[in-house]
């Protein structure tokens, strides 16, 4: 179990740890675990571009702490307490300027988000084929939103359409997208 | 895909404004609530977050099947041919994560590199490229604004972010809750002029109140109906409370009103409630929800236009007034909160507002007309277009501002302007032949030229001088409001098709309407003293086929059951048992809490009509909020200075505490056998050991029950 007290990063530390270098193994799990880490954050912040920032944060820790992962356990249940600290110290930060969730409620979702994480991974596989079923237009829309550097509202702009309007949209497309995710997995799963 | 799709369910809504970055901390909350009590509901957040989380990395399309399951690099960046438009989606994407592997490669090298993850002293100008938000992408920059000046626009001139932002008026919104009559100096101003209307002679309330009476009499008399008993004191008191200022009276208003001797004590009343805050309050909400809807557009200011809606009533102006500033409303949406109206409307080529404009100021519903000709009356495809055509001109913009500082973007608002075009309007017809219409309103062309504001020609048109179609329509909604059934059917479309109940007596209303100058009080009060009005929502011996929801054509001989609407039920529960004496300082404060509770149960279709429904429908759903929700565990608080505990603690004896309990919910003392198994329950809970609690409990269930009767949840 991890602790506070274990993040202490006083330099003496750093130069034990620089000592131990990662693992071929931690390095893949490491990068497997990238997608589904940013995932696991994002849960718990909501806004995608605060969740990479604290992926970034979290990436530091976790190469400094390499050494501690034991082999054979569960890297993503390692991970995410490492997160978990991380999304603690940004939400101390960013408290007064953003909408935050309470700690009861990343509580409950943290937790559910470990059970199910190969459940979600599962999911994602199908998004892919998913987003290819879309239609064309559906398929443009969603990519406008999506692309680097775009918010909702200069996407409006830009298209000429309403805001409310490529809002109503985007929330249809989302539930077509979930919806289609769904029909797959059910009609995968063995009967 | 399938393209049918459920209408979202709220927990949806909510998702989706968070993906957005849309939602307001009470919505925020509500979400969290929602997730914190079902598993299911946490599974769906997680769903969502996912798909939101994905698509942000993968930045759509690109998504690679396969889940990152290898070191390699060229593994991470997605093969170009998944990109389904064959855009180089994937090359700037990969850019923009690359780094993020990139850096765990070189920290996986050299861990001594630690510090240059640490912003901004940048290495390696890959390992820089990593944002702190999105907008920093050089590419992602560059494409975004030659896009932005270059694609042509359908709505308006291009949008300028650096527009200065006049300051917001919603922020002058602490009106007090009891403050009266202050409202009326900041009156929006008439832009157009209105011919007086006829008033040759002043009218005369008792004439039309007695002719009320006479029409509906000689129709019972030809039905052989015997109109049933005049309502009581207490029936008709909550009655009048609720239909004009949409509450149920408190304990000292029933009181005071059962007391009073005096004769004239109902049209006493009338005039009282009429110059009640809670009268503009209650027309507000109504004609809010019927102009712009309930569920939330987020370019509709709501609070403006409620409060335009709020002076309006107030100030008692003549609904053609209203109407022509709702029509003719130019500028910033929150300075002027009637320009709100056709904000929410404008989508679509503004199909809906020119179906709006219709159906609720003329009483016709006209949709169906957008593709085709009416075959059941003789409503033209070509006037639908004709209308349309008014609203050509008219365009939202919506203007923002970045803070220079942060670069964050200010909160903004939507501007209704009115541009120099001219020209006809085209549509297509059934068959497929492209047409032209130019506006054109009951038989008068407009000139279709640019120089002409063609609202205000319509606002013009459609509510100076003698509008009898403006007033039935008026009179119409106004009579179903309070009668629970209009003259017609359906209430806003009043065509041939549909023959009203009473034509005669429609036609002289819209008259006298007209020539006490559009007077909505005034309509008010000879409604709410009319005969009708006053009688009881119990059959009498030979009126029980007078039911319209048999299909009968409404004979008015009783007064008919209404349900409470959402917006009534959570006001008369807040009188009842003063659960709001926690925050509602001012009057904005107030409202906000409410459309939390009511957006629970708004769903909006997301059509081309921009419907929407309210599932408050007696449901089980609606049923199980009231019981349990947060509102009802706030009204049976039993500790010092709440309701309950200061009726329970009060030194009086049983019979007391539930005649006050039974005022406060039904405004009636209950009968003699309704007395009589209260106290039982009463006394069996004050039996031996710790009696003091399971009194207090006594009471609670007490209170529970009559807030969950059928009584309470209905206007009779």
């Amino acid at each position: 179990m991890l602790t506070p007290g274990d993040f202490v990063t006083d330099e003496a530390a750093d130069e034990k740890r620089i000592e131990t270098s990662p693992t071929s193994e931690f390095v893949q799990l490491f990068t497997h675990h990238q997608r589904r880490l940013f995932l696991y954050i994002l849960s718990q912040v909501h806004n995608p571009v605060d969740a990479e920032e604290i992926l970034q944060e979290t990436n530091v820790v976790i190469w400094s702490k390499c050494s501690k992962f034991q082999p054979g356990t569960n890297f993503l249940a390692w991970v995410s307490q490492i997160a978990n600290f991380e999304v603690m110290k940004y939400r101390t930060r960013k408290r007064r300027e953003k909408l935050v969730f309470s700690d009861e409620f990343l509580e409950v979702v943290a937790q559910t988000s470990l059970e199910r994480s190969e459940e979600l991974e599962t999911r994602r596989t199908a998004l892919a084929d998913c987003l290819n079923k879309l239609r064309p237009k559906d398929r443009e829309l969603i990519e406008q939103r999506y692309a680097p550097g775009e918010r909702g509202k200069h996407l409006a702009e830009q298209i000429g359409r309403p805001a409310n309007s490529v809002y109503q949209s985007l929330g249809r497309i989302r539930r077509s997208l979930l919806d289609c995710i769904q029909q797959r997995l059910t009609a995968e799963a063995p009967s | 895909m399938s393209n049918v799709q459920q209408p979202p369910t709220e927990l949806q809504i909510l998702l989706d404004g968070l993906c957005e970055e849309q939602l307001t901390p009470d919505q925020l909350s509500r979400l969290e609530q929602l997730v914190l009590t079902s598993a299911d509901a946490r599974w769906q957040y997680l769903q969502y977050m996912d798909l939101h989380g994905t698509l942000y990395w993968d930045a759509a399309g690109a998504g690679s099947p396969e889940p990152l399951s290898s070191h390699e690099m060229p593994a991470y960046v997605a093969p170009a041919d998944i990109t389904p438009a064959g855009r180089p989606a994937s090359k700037k994407l990969s850019r923009q994560r690359m780094p993020l592997v990139i850096g765990a490669m070189t920290a996986c090298l050299a861990i001594m590199l630690f510090t240059v993850w640490q912003r901004p002293t940048p290495v390696n100008p890959q390992v820089v490229t990593v944002p702190d938000t999105p907008s920093k992408n050089m590419a992602g920059v560059a494409s975004t604004e030659w896009v932005r000046s270059t694609i042509p626009r359908k709505h308006g001139p291009p949008i300028s972010i650096d527009e200065p932002v006049v300051e917001p008026g919603a922020e002058n919104f602490d009106e007090p809750l009891l403050v009266q009559q202050s409202e009326t100096t900041d009156e929006p101003k008439p832009e157009i002029s209105r011919a007086e209307p006829a008033a040759s002679s002043p009218v005369r309330s008792e004439t039309v109140i007695a002719r009320i009476g006479e029409e509906l009499q000689s129709r019972w008399k030809a039905l052989g109906l015997q109109p049933s008993a005049r309502a009581d004191d207490s029936e008709w008191l909550r009655r009048v409370y609720l239909d004009i200022i949409g509450r149920v009276p408190t304990v000292d208003e029933a009181q005071a009103f059962l007391a009073d001797k005096r004769e004239q004590k109902r049209e006493t009343l009338v005039d009282e409630l009429l110059n009640n805050t809670g009268y503009a309050r209650n027309f507000t909400t109504k004609w809010a929800n019927l102009l712009i809807g309930r569920s939330s557009n987020p370019q509709v200011n709501r609070e403006a236009f409620e409060k335009f809606l709020r002076v309006s009533f107030t100030g008692n102006r003549p609904w053609n007034q209203i109407v022509a500033d709702l029509i003719s409303a130019e500028g910033n949406n929150a300075e002027n909160g009637a320009t709100n109206f056709l904000i929410a409307h404008l989508n679509n080529d503004a199909t809906p507002a020119t179906a709006v404009c219709s159906k609720l100021f003329l009483g016709r519903q006209v949709h169906c007309n957008q593709c085709h000709n009416n075959p059941y009356d003789k409503t033209k495809q070509l006037a639908f277009w004709e209308l349309n055509s008014f609203f050509q001109q008219t365009t939202s913009v919506y203007r923002q501002r970045r803070d220079p500082n942060t670069g964050r973007l200010l909160s903004g608002f939507t501007e209704l302007v009115t541009q120099d075009a001219g020209g006809p309007t085209y549509f297509e017809t059934q068959t497929g032949l492209m047409q032209v219409a130019y506006p054109r309103y009951n038989g008068n062309d407009v000139d279709a030229s640019p120089e002409t504001n063609r609202r205000v020609e319509l606002a013009r048109l459609m509510t100076t001088g003698e509008q009898p179609q403006l007033a039935a329509a008026f009179i119409n909604r106004m009579w179903e409001h309070f009668f629970g059934i209009g003259f017609t059917r359906s209430v806003d479309d009043m065509g041939p098709h549909d023959p009203a109940s009473h034509p005669e007596l429609l036609a002289s209303l819209s008259e006298q309407f007209m020539r006490s100058g559009y007077d909505m009080k005034q309509l008010i009060r000879w409604i709410c003293l009319s005969e009708p009005y006053q009688l009881s929502s119990r059959f009498s011996d030979s009126n029980q086929n007078d039911d319209p929801s048999l299909g009968e054509l409404p004979a008015f001989s009783r007064m008919y059951v209404k349900s409470m609407t959402a917006e009534q039920t959570y006001d008369s529960f807040l009188t009842a048992t003063k659960a709001h004496q926690v925050g509602a300082i001012d009057w904005t404060h107030a409202e906000r809490n409410r459309q939390q509770w009511l957006r629970q149960f708004v769903v909006a279709f997301h059509t081309d009509e921009n419907d929407e429904k309210m599932a408050f429908d007696g449901s089980i759903g609606n049923a199980l909020s009231l019981m349990n929700g947060p509102l009802i565990s706030k009204a049976l608080d039993t500790s010092a200075g709440s309701f309950l505990g200061e009726i329970v603690r009060q030194k009086s004896p049983d019979t007391e505490k539930i005649r006050l309990l039974c005022l406060a919910t039904l405004s009636r003392t209950p009968s003699p056998s309704e007395f009589s198994s209260m106290k039982k329950m009463l006394r069996e809970a004050s039996v031996p050991r710790d009696g003091r609690l399971r009194v207090n409990e006594a009471y609670q269930d007490l209170f529970w029950a009559l807030l969950n009767s059928n009584e309470f949840a209905s206007v009779h």
